[in-house]
């Protein structure tokens, strides 16, 4: 919640985010009808309209890219690596491991395994969807995030097997099976909409779920870091759901 | 003939003028005369309207009017059956004779909630201290009178479990300390703090299960003449074992969610609005959810010393 | 969005003994005595009634002088959010273009 000031600027500022919600669909009157049983909250109306096609690529950490370019599957199903490389470059937005909530994050790829393994630690094969989940189904944006994808162990040695008995290249990182594996593309055809308020419990939280939902827990991000002020499409919308469910 | 508490008269007394309608009560703004032929009716008056204010006689035109009685003249008699009648068609469900008392309730609720234009009306319960009023809206079933209950506890004035009575002049909430109405599990929760001398016989069978009364205490009946300004509105949500929440609300936003409440702002129009509007101005709101009584009076207790009632 | 036509040369009003104006908190809430509805304005929607009850006017005589109550250029409030919020305010009956004189 903003507080109060005396400072011009800050009154000035205030109006500014008030019309650049107002551009982006926030209507500047709320009406009660006479004939309403309750009040249509304008906040959780606006709408986001993105008119490219866009994709968001996933990796197993949770890193997540944003661009346009292609990506097209191989003939086994697996996504082109030079094309991989290719949209993470040209990428409009990144974000960093452990942005997209877990349910979103694609298996870790199969790696190629080393002779010398002697490596004996098994991961717990921890679930954190179903740890974080609350009674009513829904999930706090922050308990998607607090997972986690972990980072990425750089402490190699160059020598020829990792600590997780995986052969390595001469960079060091594991050597996938399918170097193509570890991605999961999602793609949001020309015109995407979606109204953030339709996933915004009566309780005050968010409940994201399919495509929209990852575009939107990426939006929240976005938002939550630069504010009004970013350039991500919609973000004006979000600040203002933000903003009546007191996040 | 002077009002004087219903308990000194007799049984007898009070059941004949019961019967002819000549049994006026005089609670807070609303003089009522009461009317019915049960004797379940009888024994609840003297039950739990015992301390408050009538006369056995007929000496002025009431601001209600209820008659408790068959819905036609066969259920008079065979397979007996009553209904509240307020003088206005209203859509009541037939009960048997030994609901008497919640359709008299009912028709008094009705009476209010649709014929009374002299205040803005709202569902919610308001209980007061000497400085002014907590307002809780609520829905039917959304745990108000059990919060306004609990409240008494801690040395509130009941003012109402069921309205808020805004003065259009200057903007007070008036008391109208009907009986608590209470329902399933909320019985034996008050009967708990408050004690089972307090609690009307429970009511089994009704079209929303269990009901009984927390009475309302002297205190409360004499000082229904003494109306206060809200200073705390809260609108309380109950989710069994949940987190205790609470957020403050603007004052439009809590506008915007009492007009819906309001049972004739449509009705009224420009006095509502405006009365409605400096009643929000003066008192801080707040969305409140919790788990259990204690925590719902824990919340309140804390915002209202905030709020320095 | 409003029904009707709207063109520049459409004269805008707002009747003030249809509406009741008050203050609460930054916003204005408004009684609409004919239709019984009940809203909420900000700062922008606010400055528009206040302008058009004042005299009618077409958006363009109209638009500096809410620029002014506003306190903002026009930089910072596009023409397109105050002709939005006209169509809005239209939309709920608040203000209305004037007969015969587009």
């Amino acid at each position: 919640m903003t507080q109060k000031s005396n400072d011009p600027n800050s009154f000035l500022e205030k109006r500014r985010q008030i019309l650049k919600l107002g551009a982006a669909g926030m209507p500047m009157v709320l009406t009660l009808r006479a004939s309403a049983q309750q009040a249509v909250i304008s906040q959780l109306r606006c709408a986001i309209t993105v008119p490219d096609s866009f994709k968001i690529l996933v990796d197993d950490t949770g890193a997540v890219w944003v661009g346009s370019d292609k990506i097209d599957e191989d003939k086994n199903g697996n996504l082109k690596p030079k094309q991989i490389k290719k949209f993470k470059e040209n990428a409009n937005f990144v974000f960093p491991e452990g942005s997209a909530p877990v349910v979103y994050r694609p298996d870790e790829c199969e790696y190629e395994t080393c002779d010398d393994d002697d490596d004996d630690d098994d991961d717990d094969d921890f679930d954190l969807l179903s740890h974080l989940s609350s009674d009513d189904g829904t999930y706090s944006l922050n308990d998607y995030l607090a997972g986690g994808g972990g980072k990425k162990d750089d402490s190699h040695d160059h020598n020829q097997c990792d600590d997780d008995g995986h052969s390595m290249d001469e960079h060091g990182h594991s050597i996938p099976t399918n170097s193509g594996c570890g991605y999961a593309c999602y793609e949001y055809s020309k015109n995407y909409a979606v109204t953030p308020g339709e996933f915004v419990t009566e309780g005050g939280s968010w409940n994201l779920t399919g495509d929209d939902g990852l575009y939107l827990s990426l939006a929240i991000l976005y938002a939550e870091e630069n504010g009004n002020d970013g350039v991500w499409p919609g973000v004006s919308c979000i600040v203002s759901v933000l903003n009546y469910i007191g996040q | 003939m002077e009002f004087q508490s219903l308990s000194v008269f007799s049984p007898k007394k009070v059941r004949d003028a019961l019967r002819q309608g000549r049994l006026e009560m005089a609670l807070g703004p609303f003089s009522m005369r009461l009317q019915g032929a049960d004797k379940s009716l009888t024994s609840f008056l003297l039950d739990v309207y015992r301390d408050a204010p009538v006369r056995l006689c007929l000496e002025d035109v009431t601001d209600v009017t209820i008659h408790v009685r068959a819905p036609n003249f066969l259920r008079k008699y065979i397979r007996r059956q009553v209904i509240p009648d307020p003088g206005f068609i209203v859509p009541a469900v037939p009960l048997p004779p030994t609901l008497a008392p919640l359709a008299l309730e009912m028709g008094l609720n009705l009476s209010v909630a649709l014929k009374c234009c002299r205040f803005t009306t709202f569902h919610a319960a308001v209980v007061g201290s000497d400085k002014g009023c907590i307002l809780i809206s609520a829905n039917s079933g959304g745990g108000k009178s059990t919060l306004a209950s609990a409240l008494m506890e801690e040395g509130y004035r009941l003012f109402s479990d069921e309205f808020g009575l805004l003065d259009h002049g200057n903007t007070v909430l008036h008391p109208y300390p009907r009986p608590v109405s209470l329902k399933g599990q909320s019985i034996q929760i008050v009967k708990n703090f408050a004690g089972v001398e307090w609690m009307s016989k429970t009511l089994s069978g009704t079209p929303k299960g269990d009901i009984a009364y927390r009475r309302a205490r002297a205190s409360d009946i004499a000082s229904a003449n003494q109306p206060l300004p809200a200073k705390l509105i809260l609108f309380p949500s109950f989710q069994e074992g949940a987190t205790s929440t609470t957020k403050e609300i603007s004052k439009p936003e809590a506008l915007m969610k009492l007009i819906p409440s309001s049972t004739n702002y449509h009705l009224l129009g420009e006095p509502a609005f405006t009365s409605l509007v400096r009643m929000v101005s003066g008192a801080r709101a707040y969305e409140i959810t919790y788990g259990s009584t204690a925590e719902s009076l824990r919340i309140t207790t804390e915002l209202a010393e905030g709020t320095d009632l | 969005m409003a029904a009707g036509p709207y063109s520049e040369r459409t004269v805008w009003a707002a009747n003030k003994e249809d509406t009741l104006l008050q203050s609460l908190d930054d916003v204005t809430v408004a009684f609409h005595k004919t239709s019984g509805d009940t809203h909420i304005l900000n700062f922008l929607s606010t400055a528009i009634i206040n302008v058009l009850t004042e005299g009618a006017e077409t958006f363009s005589s109209a638009r500096p002088k809410i620029l002014s109550k506003i306190q903002m250029s026009s930089e910072d409030c596009s023409d397109a959010i105050i002709v939005a919020t006209f169509l809005e305010l239209d939309d709920v009956g608040l203000i209305s273009p004037q007969a015969g004189r587009q």
